[in-house]
């Protein structure tokens, strides 16, 4: 898996490309907490050009999504496959992140 | 048209990319939509992976056999081992309502199979697991097995 990471004021914004399964996930499972743990409070994780994600991608948002929860900070995901929602929708997931439709209304969620 | 697929692969992660290779030539020679591809794909994934990392004891190497295959809209897939026993089917389930402070880290590979088969069947046959799982493409939603790129159903 690709990730271009760009900023926009005060948003992170991930741009994930490829799969994201258990031999690919080390780069986003260190790079989270570490944008976490060096004060980041806005992650936008956008799903436009991702092809596939397991559970073990998705553990991966669950524990940074709780690591962020704790600092008052928030992850948004946009630009979706309808079937990666539905597997947000499956895992009860889509509770937990607000997912949008496109990068620009994910920025201004955050507004 | 062949309409089934078998193979083996060893108790290795890195045959995750085998099963891949596979399901995306299957995928294609049946004209299946990317979401039909990225079902199975995640299904065998789950499976594969727990099998691998949670079912033998002893590190010799072991082969892991799936069969793929399309009756109409019917999709079936079976996996065989020889690992210890378990069913994915009879796997405890998880609570998707829990809010996310409260919510376990495990479990979700299990869920996920049950949830996107409509059937998930395991047996212990002669020292080997045999789970037997079936989808209808058909309740996929519009396009799902590919028929609109041929611009109609069958």
């Amino acid at each position: 898996m690709k990730i271009n990471e760009l900023k926009n004021d005060n948003v992170v914004i991930l741009e994930l490309e490829g799969r994201l399964d258990s031999s690919s996930l080390s780069d986003i499972e260190s790079r989270l907490p570490g944008l976490i743990a060096s004060g980041e409070q806005n992650i936008l994780l956008d799903f436009s050009r991702l092809d596939y994600i397991n559970s073990a991608g998705l553990r991966v948002l669950i524990l940074a999504g709780k690591q962020l929860r704790k600092t008052g900070g928030r992850i948004v995901l946009c630009s979706m496959q309808e079937y990666i929602k539905e597997v947000f929708d499956i895992s009860g997931f889509s509770n937990f992140f607000k997912i949008l439709g496109s990068q620009s209304e994910a920025l201004e969620a955050f507004r | 048209m062949h309409n089934s697929v078998r193979f083996e692969i060893t108790n290795q992660l890195s045959e995750l990319s085998t099963i891949a290779r596979v399901v995306s030539e299957f995928a294609a020679a049946q004209g299946l939509s990317s979401k039909g591809l990225y079902i199975i794909n995640l299904v065998l994934d789950e499976i594969v992976t727990n099998i691998i990392s949670y079912g033998f004891k002893d590190d010799r190497p072991h082969s892991i056999g799936i069969e793929l295959g399309l009756e109409g809209p019917i999709l079936s897939m079976e996996v065989t081992d020889d690992g210890h026993p378990f069913s994915i089917a009879d796997a405890p389930g998880i609570n998707v309502g829990l809010p996310l402070d409260e919510r376990p880290i495990g479990g979700l590979g299990c869920h996920l199979v049950r949830k996107m088969m409509d059937e998930v069947h395991y047996e212990r046959r002669a020292g080997c697991n045999h789970l037997r799982l079936t989808k209808n493409l058909d309740n996929l939603g519009p396009g799902s097995r590919g028929c609109s790129i041929h611009g109609g159903l069958d």
